[in-house]
């Protein structure tokens, strides 16, 4: 509360600064016109009720900032205008309150025994100076930009302790003002040539700042070193311990957010956010709420030769050599995501993201050695789906399969080795293969893509937060590990080419694609598991580390 | 006795006039703000443009400084920018935008006091937001790290 008696001199010092210049006249030559210490008070009054209204409207209503400054000043110097007028053509005005009922009206606000006439007047006189008055009083812009935000009581009572001293100096000028008139006896005659005059006054000065003219003067002052106590206060607030914290700037970009977001914190009750990596504060709820895309279980296949969809249709190929083959057509997957089976032993996760292309097949075994299930969570980043895992409701990312929240933050899931291969190609070269049943207890219609031509076009329902233009944003691109290097292939142009060797961080990679099946092995000879993306996806993760080999290009 | 009062008021009403006149006369060709200080620009500190916002390098920090004419605690803050420029490092630019005049960036930005700034990427993508800042040690100093 050290702020407090310095807010009160900072008001009164305000006084001196060029930004409260359009006041001055208007208060003075507003006062001077009226009769009575009653007027004074009330036009002082409604300015600061004025004054802080406005302050705090234009700080809390973001609708305002739609505003143009020149609106402001148009409304304020239009009614100081007016007031002009009323006081140059006192004829005008008694025909305006008498046929509006205004004055009685606001006389009884007042209090209802004062004297009928002129309330009304001050009362507009000084509200009609809320919107243009802007202060310059570096302890005004502490009290706005670190006190209010921390504590709107605290900040309140110094907003209120600076108008008060405002309004105190205000005040003077305005008593000042109406001695003048008082001891010219004659100028108190409301037809008078003097109060007629003032009104003149009043006029020009509301054209001045209704043109903003006004705002061109201060500028001249203050481009002229005139900077009223600017210098001053600020050394005092130097000096001074006024136990206000300087405030941190807002981040305005969700870079630092540290809350979940909302639709994630409610359907997933149960995580520790403190722990979770910040990548998941910037998911976005996709549409469907969590199991809203109904991941399947216990999948049903029928044999190949049953299956009627197109040679086209591309697929997620397992084969491990001794059981039958298994195909997950793109038609199925794109309306569950996520299939959770069981090849030769092996728990896996048979995994496609529609909005970025991914299609991964992970190892559905948790870093503890318990199997789970997993579950379309609804958030996306960057387009990518965002798993759950049933065992512990960690949350996590498809396209890298790393947990980004809850036990196992930071752990990534094994890919599994798979195919992407057209229905086409399997069954040229595996008729005996089973298909993913169209029978999957979902009433869902397999023949229709609910994404549209999203594939093809250059359109996106989620703007991914940086793109890469390297490539077309959709392109598929295979992509794998090699040591700790990730590393992605444009598929097509690979596919084409047949096989590709290359040298990623000084170890030796080839590739080599076979009747559309490909095999990458590293210099030992090791086969390397990979999956599919889209280009953008992959790069927004590996734009800066990544490594693209082209087989275009070598 | 009337007379001189009306002398009077004549007196001020030209004199209201009179100084909103000159400065139009004494400096007719700068209508806006910025440019009353147009000598002491350079490529690190200049007044907004989307183009001037679109040359910062890729790794660039680009800070808005939301300033109006008749704000005394921006122009201190103007003044020592404009007198230290040599000291703003090579990947920040400091970009002076007119308070008044720019309702459309206020609003991206949610400015609402006169003394602001806005830190931004090259794209014009907001990052942080600050006020009052005094010195142009005190912006490098406010700057976060994104």
């Amino acid at each position: 509360m050290e702020l407090l008696p310095l807010s009160l001199l900072a008001g009164v010092l305000t006084v001196l600064s060029p930004c409260v210049l359009p006041l001055l006249p208007v208060i003075l030559a507003g006062s001077a016109a009226e009769s009575g210490r009653r007027s004074a008070y009330l036009i002082i009054a409604s300015l600061a009720v004025s004054v802080i209204a406005f302050t705090l409207l234009i700080r809390g209503a973001s609708a305002l900032l739609g505003v143009p400054t020149d609106v402001w000043l148009i409304v304020s110097g239009s009614l100081v205008v007016f007031i002009g007028a009323t006081l140059a053509f006192p004829a005008l005005w008694e025909r305006i309150s008498t046929a509006t009922g205004l004055n009685r009206a606001t006389g009884e606000l007042v209090d209802s025994s004062a004297k009928r006439t002129g309330m009304a007047r001050p009362l507009l006189l000084g509200l009609s100076l809320g919107p243009i008055f802007t202060s310059c009083s570096p302890t005004y812009g502490l009290i706005l930009a670190a006190v209010l935000p921390t504590s709107f009581a605290v900040g309140f009572a110094n907003l209120l302790a600076y108008t008060v001293g405002l309004s105190a100096v205000m005040l003077l000028i305005a008593l000042g003002g109406q001695s003048v008139t008082r001891r010219m006896k004659w100028a108190v005659d409301p037809k008078g040539v003097f109060r007629r005059g003032l009104g003149g006054l009043l006029i020009a000065v509301g054209l001045l700042i209704a043109t903003g003219v006004v705002k061109d003067v201060e500028a001249w002052l203050v481009e002229r070193g005139i900077l009223g106590a600017v210098v001053l206060e600020q050394g005092i607030l130097d000096q001074v311990d006024t136990g206000v914290d300087e405030p941190e700037p807002v981040r305005i970009d969700g870079g630092r957010q540290t809350e979940p977001p909302a639709f994630l914190a409610q359907q997933f009750p149960g995580i520790d956010w403190q722990s979770a990596d910040p990548a998941i504060f910037q998911a976005v709820g996709g549409g469907p709420p969590r199991d809203g895309i109904p991941a399947l279980d216990d999948p049903a296949f029928v044999p190949l030769a049953q299956v009627v969809w197109g040679d086209e249709v591309q697929a997620i190929v397992l084969n491990d050599g001794v059981n039958a083959v298994r195909v997950y057509p793109y038609n199925v997957l794109i309306w569950h995501e996520i299939v959770n089976d069981t090849v030769d032993g092996i728990p896996v996760a048979v995994t496609f993201c529609p909005l970025c292309g991914s299609a991964i097949v992970f190892e559905r075994t948790l870093p503890n050695g318990n199997a789970t299930t997993f579950g379309v969570s609804g958030g996306l980043i960057d387009s990518n789906m965002i798993m759950f895992d049933r065992a512990t409701e960690g949350l996590w990312q498809q396209s890298t399969g790393r947990a980004l929240a809850g036990e196992f933050v930071g752990t990534e899931l094994a890919l599994h080795p798979f195919q992407l291969l057209t229905l086409g190609d399997v069954r040229e070269s595996y008729p005996d293969a089973r298909v993913l049943s169209a029978d999957t207890g979902f009433a869902r219609d397999y023949e229709r893509n609910p994404y549209g031509d999203y594939d093809e076009n250059d359109r996106f329902l989620f703007p991914p937060s940086t793109l890469d233009e390297r490539y077309p944003a959709k392109l598929i691109m295979a992509a794998f590990v090699v040591g700790e290097q990730r590393v992605a292939v444009p598929w097509l142009a690979l596919r084409e080419a047949g096989s590709l060797e290359a040298e990623v961080d000084g170890r030796a990679v080839s590739l080599r694609v076979t009747d559309g099946e490909l095999v990458v092995r590293d210099a030992a000879g090791r086969s390397l598991p990979f999956y599919f993306e889209m280009w953008f996806s992959w790069a927004v993760q590996n734009q800066e580390s990544g490594v693209v080999l082209d087989p275009a290009t070598g | 006795m009337r007379k001189l009062v009306i002398g009077i008021v004549v007196v001020i009403v030209a004199a209201v006039v009179a100084i909103a006149v000159i400065p139009r006369l004494t400096a007719p060709s700068s209508p806006s703000s910025a440019s009353a200080e147009t000598a002491g620009f350079s490529e690190r500190y200049q007044p907004y443009s989307e183009q001037a916002l679109a040359e910062a390098g890729p790794d660039d920090t680009v800070v808005l400084f939301f300033s109006a004419v008749w704000c005394s605690t921006c122009k201190v803050l103007r003044d020592d920018i404009a007198a230290n420029q040599q000291s703003i490092p090579n990947d920040v630019r400091i970009l002076l935008v007119d308070f008044d005049d720019s309702t459309e960036l206020k609003q991206q930005y949610g400015v609402v006091y006169q003394h602001t700034l806005v830190q931004v990427d090259r794209a014009g993508q907001g990052i942080a937001r600050w006020e009052l800042s005094r010195t142009l040690d005190d912006v490098l100093g406010t700057i976060v790290v994104v």
